[in-house]
C-alpha cells in the first residue's frame, strides 16, 4: 500500500473515531439524510417500477398498432348516429382503411359476444370473442396446438372456435381438439388451442390487457345467429365490430397512419365520432411526459429532505469545530496547513452523510419490500435507484460540511492554543 | 548570522486591543547557534509565550526580521510556515496539549501526518521517540491514563520524534510537582547533550541554569 493511501485511509480512520466519540448525537444528526435518502431510492424505486410496468403493458399493446373501439352511446347519441347512418365500426371501415392506407400491414376486426356456453360446469363462463383471422398475429397470439381462425372460416361461417391455454384444460373433456363445444344452439369444433399467454398486467394497469387465457375465439360472422331478436329491440343498432386492429410495418409509420385513418372514419362515419382511436405508442409518449414531471416532483422533495438533512449536519459540525479549538491548535503547531484542516473536517462530515446515505438506503430497500408488499406497487430498485441518492448523500457532506470545514481552517492557530 | 538558526532583530508584536495596540514586544534581538540550549526568563505577562510562537514560526511580528534555518520567515507563505513546522519545530507546552482522543503512540505520531515521510520510518522515530522518554510500555495508553510527568514525557516524544533542528518549550515544568521537573529537565538536558537545538522558557532558576545562555524579559524587550 503506497504512503498517500495509507495516510488517506487514516485520515478516514481519524474522522470516523472522533464521529464515535459521539455515537448518539452523530446518529441524530444524520437523521434528515437517512431520510432523505431512503425517501429518494423509495421514490425512485416505485416511478421505475411504474416505468416498466407500462412499459411492458404498452408493449403487449403492441407498438405498431393502432387500436379502433366502438364506443358505447346514449339515448341521445343513438339517434344522431342513426340520422348520420353511422352504425360504429364495421368491415367497411376495415376495406376503406386497408385501400386507404398503404402502410398498413395487417388488420383485425373484432367483436365481444356474450353467449352461453351449455354443457357446462357453472363457474365455467368464458369470454367470447368473434375475430378474424388476422387477430392472433396482431394481439400476438400463438397456437400451439392445431390453428387459428382462417380467412375461409369467416367466409363460409364455419363454426369452429379456438380455446385459451387455461381454459381449454378446464374445460376437460370439451377442451381436445376436434371436441364440441355448444355456445348458444351452435356446435363447435375445437380447431386449434392458444400457448400460455403471459398478460403483465395488475391491478394498477393504465389499460387493460384481456387475459387471452380465458377466451374462446370464433370466426367472425358467425355469432349473428346469437341474438336475432336483441338486434331487433328497441330498433337500437348494435355495431358490426366492438374493436379492429391496425398493425402497420414500422413503428415510425404509426402516426402518419393514424392520422390518415382518422380522415378516412370523418368521412365514412359522416362525422359521428361513435369510435375510439387507442395508440399505444402516443400512450408511450404521455407516460414519458408525467415521468418527466414524476422525477421533477422528486427532485424536489430529494432536494429538500436532503437540505434539511444537511443543515442538521452542518450545524453538527460547527458545534464539533468549535468544542476542538484546541484540537485545531494542536494540529497547526505539530505542522497541519489549512488544507489538512478542511481535509480533516470534510471527510467527517461526510463520513457523516455517507453512513446516512447507506443507513438510508437500507430503510429504503425496506420501505420499498413494504410498498410492493401492502400497497401491490411495482416497484424496481435499479442501480439508478441507489447511486443517486448515494451520491446526493455525499455531495451534500461535501456542500454542509465545506463551511465549518473552511471555518476550522481559518482559526488563528495561537488563538486556538490559548483557547480555554 | 549565516551560523545562526535562530536569528532575530527587531521583533515587534502589537495586539490591538479594543482600539489601542498594546505593544507587546517592543524590540526583541535574539541569535541562536545549532546546538544551543537558551532558557528565558520573565515575569508572567512579560510576553514569553509571545516570543516563543514567532519563533516557533506559528505566529508572525508585526515588525523586525526573523530568519529561521536561513528563510526569511515574514515572506514565507503560510503553507511553508506548516511544512517547516512539520519537519523543523517541536513544540512542548505547560499544559501538554495532547490530544486526548489518541494513545501515546499516535499522540507521538501526529507530526508525521503532516509531513511525507515512509510508514516504515515513521514507525522507527516513533518507537525510538518512546523508548527515549522510556514510555515504551505505555504506548497504547491514553493520556487521561498517565501522569502529569508523563504526559510531558510523551509530549517532549512527539516533539523529538520528527528531529526537528529547534525545540521550543513553553514552561514544561510549569504544572508539574518538583520530582517530575527533575526528570523532565534531565531529559532536555540528554537531548541537548545529542546535539539538539533548545530554547525553554521557564519560571524555575534551577531549570534555567541548565542552560547555556539565560534571557531575562521585561515587559518586550531582554533586559
Ligand atoms: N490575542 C491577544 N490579544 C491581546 N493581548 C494579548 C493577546 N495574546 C497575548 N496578549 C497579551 O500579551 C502579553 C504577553 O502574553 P504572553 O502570553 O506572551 O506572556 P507570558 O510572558 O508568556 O506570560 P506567562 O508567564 O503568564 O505565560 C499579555 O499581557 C497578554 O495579555
Ligand atoms: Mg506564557
Amino acid at each position: 500500500m503506497s504512503d498517500r493511501v495509507k495516510s488517506q485511509l487514516r485520515t478516514i480512520l481519524t474522522a470516523t473515531r472522533s464521529l464515535l466519540r459521539h455515537k448518539l448525537r452523530s446518529g441524530l444528526s444524520i437523521l434528515g439524510i437517512v431520510c432523505g435518502v431512503m425517501a429518494v431510492l423509495a421514490m425512485i424505486s416505485i416511478g421505475e417500477g411504474a416505468r416498466e410496468e407500462i412499459l411492458r403493458q404498452i408493449e403487449q399493446l403492441g407498438t405498431k398498432n393502432i387500436i379502433l373501439k366502438t364506443i358505447q352511446l346514449t339515448d341521445e347519441q343513438h339517434k344522431i348516429a342513426r340520422e348520420k347512418m353511422s352504425s360504429g365500426l364495421s368491415r367497411y371501415d376495415i376495406a376503406r382503411i386497408r385501400e386507404g392506407c398503404k402502410s398498413v400491414k395487417l388488420i383485425a376486426g373484432s367483436k365481444d359476444v356474450s353467449a352461453t356456453i351449455r354443457g357446462l360446469r357453472k363457474e365455467i363462463s368464458p369470454q367470447i370473442i368473434a375475430c378474424q383471422s388476422n387477430y392472433a398475429a396482431v394481439q400476438n397470439l400463438a397456437v400451439i396446438n392445431g390453428r387459428f381462425i382462417a380467412d375461409q372460416d369467416v367466409v363460409s361461417k364455419n363454426q369452429v372456435c379456438i380455446l385459451g391455454n387455461s381454459l381449454s384444460k378446464r374445460m376437460g373433456f370439451a377442451g381436445n381438439l376436434g371436441d364440441f363445444v355448444r355456445i348458444d344452439n351452435f356446435s363447435y369444433k375445437v380447431v386449434g388451442i392458444l400457448g400460455r399467454y403471459d398478460r403483465k398486467s395488475t391491478k394498477t394497469s393504465v389499460v387493460s390487457v384481456r387475459d387471452y387465457n380465458e377466451i374462446i375465439f370464433i370466426p367472425l360472422g358467425t355469432e349473428k345467429g346469437f341474438y336475432p331478436e336483441k338486434l331487433s329491440q328497441n330498433n337500437l343498432t348494435v355495431s358490426e365490430l366492438d374493436k379492429i386492429v391496425v398493425q402497420v410495418h414500422e413503428s415510425d409509420q404509426v402516426i402518419s397512419t393514424s392520422s390518415i385513418m382518422e380522415r378516412i372514419l370523418e368521412v365514412s362515419h359522416n362525422g359521428m365520432r361513435d369510435y375510439q382511436m387507442v395508440i399505444p405508442q402516443e400512450l408511450l409518449r404521455k407516460s414519458q411526459a408525467t415521468q418527466k414531471i414524476f422525477n421533477i416532483v422528486l427532485g424536489v422533495i430529494a432536494g429538500i429532505s436532503l437540505l434539511v438533512g444537511g443543515i442538521g449536519v452542518m450545524n453538527i459540525m460547527l458545534a464539533t469545530v468549535s468544542e476542538r479549538t484546541r484540537e485545531i491548535g494542536i494540529r497547526r503547531a505539530v505542522g497541519a496547513t489549512q488544507h489538512h484542516i478542511i481535509v480533516q473536517f470534510l471527510t467527517e462530515a461526510v463520513i457523516l452523510t455517507f453512513s446516512g446515505g447507506v443507513a438510508g438506503i437500507a430503510a429504503g430497500f425496506l420501505a420499498v419490500r413494504l410498498i410492493t408488499a401492502y400497497a401491490e406497487w411495482n416497484t424496481a430498485i435499479t442501480l439508478w435507484s441507489v447511486s443517486v441518492p448515494l451520491i446526493m448523500s455525499i455531495l451534500a457532506g461535501v456542500f454542509f460540511g465545506l463551511y465549518p470545514a473552511v471555518k476550522a481552517s481559518r482559526m488563528d492557530p495561537i488563538a486556538a492554543l490559548r483557547y480555554e | 548570522m549565516t551560523d545562526s538558526l535562530v536569528y532575530a532583530t527587531g521583533l515587534k508584536k502589537e495586539y490591538i486591543v479594543g482600539a489601542s495596540p498594546v505593544l507587546v514586544l517592543k524590540s526583541i534581538d535574539i541569535s541562536v547557534k545549532m546546538g544551543e540550549f537558551v532558557a528565558i526568563m520573565g515575569a508572567s505577562g512579560s510576553g514569553k509565550s509571545t516570543l516563543m510562537h514567532i519563533l516557533g514560526c506559528l505566529d508572525r511580528p508585526t515588525a523586525g526580521k526573523y530568519m529561521f534555518n536561513g528563510i526569511d520567515v515574514l515572506t514565507t507563505s503560510d503553507n511553508a510556515l506548516s511544512q517547516v513546522r512539520a519537519k523543523n519545530i517541536g513544540f512542548v507546552f505547560q499544559t501538554f496539549n495532547l490530544l486526548a482522543d489518541l494513545n501515546v503512540y499516535e499522540n507521538v505520531e501526529l507530526p508525521f501526518h503532516y509531513s511525507g515521510l515512509g510508514s516504515q520510518q515513521i514507525k522507527a522515530r516513533v518507537m525510538r521517540s518512546v523508548e527515549e522518554v522510556n514510555l515504551q510500555h505505555r504506548v497504547k495508553h491514553k493520556p487521561s491514563e498517565l501522569s502529569g510527568g508523563e504526559k510531558q514525557r510523551v509530549a517532549i516524544a512527539r516533539a523529538l520524534a520528527i528531529e526537528p533542528k529547534l525545540i521550543l518549550a513553553d514552561e514544561p515544568t510549569g504544572n508539574l510537582d518538583s520530582e517530575s521537573s527533575a526528570e523532565i529537565l534531565k531529559l532536555f538536558k540528554l537531548i541537548h547533550a545529542q546535539g539538539s537545538t533548545i530554547i525553554i522558557v521557564t519560571h524555575d532558576r534551577e531549570v534555567a541554569v541548565q542552560a547555556q545562555t539565560i534571557k531575562q524579559m521585561k515587559d518586550g524587550i531582554f533586559v
